[in-house]
């Protein structure tokens, strides 16, 4: 073995030195692996982990938003039914009430037209009557004062009942 | 007169060039192939070990930095050199990881990672003046063997005693598996040493020792020394595959 490893070898071919080169590889292999590989390795690998935690961080969010917004959709479209329903709720209401006030106001109104042609017509028979009295006495005075006389009462509400009857019936 | 004393003065810088970097192309060839041996711990040893060292020094110092002063302040949008660091980790992660199970990958991604790196500035290193690190068979040879430990763990851990049995209806097994560190290896030896070759040659003469070498680099050990990474990284990766399959 000896002679094996100290005989002169073709290309200074010598085991001792494969040895020494072997050991230079492992040694290298050891701090290459401990200084640099694995704590490169390390941080890239700790990067990646954030990252995909943000990626599912963010992921989630965006399907709580999602469901937040279909929530929200759900709720305003709700409500625009909801508000549709009563705004025509509220306009047949409003319809009815309205349908209501003015039934009540033309009721009202005809009540107040005949309450008022009635009136007008009870003082047109007043106003006649005593338009009646005071033209009997105008036409007593006109007639003493041209006969210049005393008629007796008799006689005057003869002439006078029929000087207004007349009238009347004018 | 004026060519006469032109040509001495080439002559004498000839010479002088010669005397200081050497003789022709065979005495290059020669010193690149087989080069004076060096002691290391009383070892007689090829120059290349202390290049690898002096990579492999530099590659710590390097990860020492990294981890105590850039690592701690990574953020989160990377640049600079969080983003060299993060792209390469998880090119040679997922390499490993998507050919292999995560209880392989997570072994064999550091692994070509640490080769890939040391390959390369193993082979880089020629550009500060030193012999490149894998233009010595022993370096490369121990590069395949590491390999083959590795595909051999990983066969075993996935096949337990079951991965044996493959090579007792068909003995060529042992032989293609034998195979595989050889292939690994010659093939980066092949490489590095060649473009080192290639320099050497060209530093033999003294017309060709200027500009040209700057450029020639850029092929012979820029690109050597990504594709060499590259091929031995990927390669490590496909032979651990096979193994656990």
């Amino acid at each position: 073995m000896t002679c094996l490893l100290l005989a002169e070898m073709p290309l200074g071919f010598n085991f001792i030195e494969i040895l020494l080169h072997m050991a230079n590889i492992a040694i290298l292999l050891i701090v290459m692996r401990f200084l640099i590989y694995k704590p490169v390795k390390k941080f890239m690998a700790k990067r990646a982990s954030e990252y995909a935690t943000r990626d599912a961080e963010t992921e989630k969010s965006k399907a709580d938003a999602e469901a937040l917004k279909e929530k929200y959709e759900s709720l305003l479209n709700n409500a625009q039914s909801e508000a549709l329903r009563i705004s025509e709720d509220a306009t047949l209401v409003a319809n009815a009430s309205a349908e209501r006030i003015i039934q009540d106001a033309k009721k009202k109104a005809t009540t107040i037209i005949e309450k008022t042609e009635e009136e007008l017509r009870i003082k047109a028979t007043e106003d006649k009557e005593a338009m009646a009295g005071a033209i009997s006495e105008l036409a007593v005075a006109m007639a003493t004062k041209i006969l210049d006389r005393e008629f007796r009462q008799k006689d005057n509400d003869a002439v006078i009942n029929l000087i207004v009857g007349e009238w009347k019936k004018n | 007169m004026y060519s006469l004393l032109s040509g001495k003065f080439i002559d004498f810088w000839k010479s002088q060039y010669e005397e200081a970097f050497g003789g022709g192309m065979r005495e290059a060839v020669q010193e690149a192939i087989n080069p004076e041996k060096v002691n290391f711990l009383g070892l007689q040893a090829n120059p290349a070990i202390y290049s690898a060292l002096i990579a492999s020094g530099l590659i710590i110092a390097f990860a020492i930095i990294v981890r105590i002063f850039v690592i701690p302040r990574f953020k989160k949008n990377p640049k600079g050199l969080q983003l060299i660091l993060e792209s390469f980790t998880t090119y040679f992660d997922r390499s490993a990881t998507s050919s292999l199970e995560e209880k392989h990958g997570s072994f064999v991604g550091p692994y070509i990672f640490t080769m890939a790196t040391f390959i390369a500035v193993g082979t880089l290193i020629e550009v500060l003046g030193f012999r490149p690190a894998f233009a010595s068979i022993n370096s490369s040879f121990a590069c395949g063997v590491s390999t083959f430990l590795i595909i051999n763990i990983c066969g075993f851990r996935e096949k337990k005693l079951h991965r044996i049995r493959r090579y007792v209806p068909n003995v060529m097994n042992i032989m293609s598996d034998l195979a595989v560190p050889l292939s690994l290896s010659l093939r980066l030896f092949g490489s590095i040493m060649s473009g080192f070759i290639i320099i050497e040659l060209l530093y033999t003469s003294i017309f060709m020792s200027f500009a040209i070498p700057a450029v020639v680099t850029i092929i012979t050990t820029f690109f050597h020394a990504a594709l060499q990474s590259y091929l031995f990284a990927s390669l490590s990766v496909i032979f651990v595959k096979e193994a656990i399959e």
